[in-house]
């Protein structure tokens, strides 16, 4: 508890003279100290401290605005002559906001008295609104998200969350949660924010407007961030603040919840603490912008789950697609078609090997099934690395080759004929990595990495940066091949 | 989008194109709301037990026949075998059929490739009431699917 706020009273028995024989008797002394503002639906109670020279009796009266009494009472003091009183709700009556009046006498037990008064003010205090901003990308590099169920995009001028009232029911509001609805923003629930991996992001908060901050010097400050907004906190007032340190250290899936404190100083210069708001952000890290041809969007539904997988590497590309594929390849559940190698979720348009086609929406929801291809695995790929920002083509090797030993997705066992007997080559295949990259990714299938790729016993050699001579020769047993294409595709 | 009236006149030489499989008779065939592109007139459907259905639309019967054949190598690493003119695949398993000026391609995983596809066969029209089935914006144009499933620009 911090500073004395108080009038201190010193009487004397009220006679005058004294005995010089007797021992001189010192004056009872008394001292409140009380924070200078409350909300009591931040807080609960307001702590008061009463410090008295000896034991006594104290009575106690705090009146409210209009001078109404909100409470009198009768406190015992023991020999230390320390009283905490703790302020709460009277009969279930919350103080209504304004100035309270405290006021208290002390009567020490050889009857010696002292009074004492404070002041402090009810106040009602929360943010209505939150916003993700940035910089321009200097410090902080905010990327909007696409709701692709209703294909609607998110605007950075429109809150990430925000609340329709302060407080219900008696009860001070916090910032809801996050939604976990990805497909669409829910209204009643924050929203997800992508920033680059190595942002600092840009929080701006409102005070409501329906906040009372009386004649209180408020400010707010949030743990792990730094207030850029000079003044005090005042109803429909913004405050900036920006994170002290950057999201990650890679990709990945960040989740704070924000403590909004509210304190204010005292004419003294102590500061107090009236309490919290908080607020839940859920960050995406992302690698950078979407890489798509022509731009692209960033799907909520698709990089969280990406993010919560591949999050606690490096944001290097070489890096990132290793994750990616090692995700894709053993954790979603796919399977390769065993009978044809079938495309279930790409098509490639005007039959054109330049113009793949990814039903990414459908993917999501596995509505076609678990069960995939080449094509299929590449254009996962490709749509994920360039969703968070990592470049990535998917790659056509042709034609008509032999295989050498592979473990085919969701495989068990090495095999050079993935068809069975008969059926032990590709027509076709599809794999991902071009641009200025000298290596191939493949979440398809696993390669034989030992001397002899075409016998087994095999030893898996997951294709994360396999050099492309090198895969070649580990993928194909006879056939003239080549990489033949090479496109990013489109998707839905 | 060529207007359909202009392609049916262009075709009228020989036997009339077919619009399509109606996409509200699907749902008899055992398949599901069917994905509609925005890219071709294409659509692309799951199978309730379990598989995929693709329907392509192209202006002209040879063109669909050039698709067909790329078809029967692209829609799967292991090449589909004929089963005799404008037909590929293995009965019950995957077919691909070109028709006119469609191709049919049905990969099921519970046997009934061919009743699919023989459903879907007996279902084609040459033409379609319903000229917007589904309207929606798609990259700031509003595109609406005939009842075909066959996309056009209708605003933007």
């Amino acid at each position: 508890m911090g500073v004395v706020l108080s009038l201190l009273i010193a009487c004397n028995d009220g006679l005058g003279l004294r005995d010089s024989s007797e021992p001189e008797v010192q004056p009872a002394e008394l001292t409140i100290q009380v924070a200078p503002a409350w909300d009591p639906l931040l807080e609960s109670s307001l702590s008061v401290r009463f410090t008295a020279d000896s034991a006594g009796m104290l009575d106690l009266e705090v009146l409210g605005p209009s001078d109404t009494v909100f409470i009198q009472q009768t406190l015992e003091v023991l020999d230390d002559g320390v009283v905490d009183f703790s302020l709460g709700e009277v009969d279930g009556a919350i103080p209504a906001v304004g100035a309270f009046s405290l006021s208290a006498g002390f009567v020490r037990l050889d009857g010696e008295a002292a009074s004492a008064e404070a002041s402090f003010e009810v106040v009602r205090l929360g943010f209505d609104a939150a916003w993700g901003e940035d910089d321009g990308g200097s410090t902080s590099d905010r990327i909007p998200l696409t709701w692709h169920q209703v294909d609607q995009a998110q605007q950075i001028s429109d809150p990430f969350s925000s609340l329709d009232t302060l407080d219900e029911d008696g009860l001070a509001l916090d910032f809801p949660e996050v939604s976990s609805v990805l497909g669409r923003p829910m209204e009643g629930f924050g929203e997800p924010l992508a920033y680059t991996w190595d942002s600092l992001p840009l929080v701006t908060v409102s005070l409501g407007a329906a906040a009372v901050v009386g004649d209180q010097a408020l400010r707010l400050e949030v743990d792990g961030w730094t207030v850029l907004t000079e003044g005090f906190l005042a109803p429909g007032q913004v405050v900036t603040f920006q994170r002290d340190s950057p999201l990650a250290e890679g990709p990945g899936l960040v989740d704070e919840t924000l403590r909004l404190g509210f304190k204010t100083t005292d004419p003294a210069g102590e500061i107090h603490d009236l309490g919290a708001q908080f607020l839940p952000i859920r960050f995406y890290a992302l690698v950078d912008s979407p890489t798509f041809d022509g731009g692209g969007e960033v799907w909520p539904a698709a990089v969280q789950p990406l993010l919560q997988a591949i999050g606690g590497g490096s944001a290097t590309p070489e890096d990132v697609l290793a994750r990616i594929v090692d995700w894709v390849f053993h954790d979603l559940g796919l399977s390769y078609d065993t009978n044809w190698g079938a495309s279930y979720y790409t098509v490639y348009l005007g039959e054109n090997w330049e113009r793949g086609h990814f039903y990414f929406t459908d993917f999501l929801e596995r509505r076609f099934g678990s069960i995939v291809n080449c094509s299929d695995c590449a254009s996962i790929l490709v749509a994920y690395a360039n969703m968070i920002g990592v470049p990535l083509n998917y790659r056509i090797i042709g034609w008509n080759f032999q295989l050498n030993q592979i473990l085919a997705i969701g495989g068990d066992e090495f095999s050079n004929c993935p068809f069975g007997p008969g059926g032990c080559g590709f027509s076709y295949h599809a794999v991902t990595g071009g641009l200025d990259y000298t290596g191939i990714w493949d979440a398809t299938l696993s390669l034989d990495g030992d001397e002899d790729p075409a016998r087994l016993p095999a030893e898996e050699l997951m294709v994360q940066d396999v050099e492309e001579v090198e895969y070649l020769e580990r993928l194909v047993k006879s056939g003239r091949v080549d990489y033949a294409y090479e496109s990013q595709g489109t998707f839905q | 989008m060529i207007g359909w009236t202009l392609v049916m006149a262009l075709a009228s030489a020989g036997e009339p194109l077919w619009a399509g499989v109606p996409l509200a008779s699907l749902e008899a065939l055992g398949i599901a709301a069917p994905s509609l592109s925005h890219l071709a007139p294409r659509w692309r459907a799951p199978l309730e037990g379990g598989g995929v259905v693709d329907v392509a639309w192209y202006p002209t019967p040879e063109a669909a026949r050039q698709a067909a054949g790329a078809w029967s190598t692209m829609t799967s690493q292991r090449p589909l075998p004929p089963l005799g003119t404008d037909r590929w695949g293995m009965e019950g398993d995957i077919l691909l059929v070109r028709e006119r000026n469609l191709v049919l391609w049905v990969r099921s995983l519970d046997g009934s490739a061919d009743l699919v596809m023989a459903g879907l066969l007996e279902r084609l029209v040459v033409e379609v009431d319903d000229q917007e089935w589904q309207t929606r914006q798609v990259e700031g144009l509003t595109i609406a699917w005939d009842g075909c499933g066959r996309p056009r620009v209708v605003g933007e």
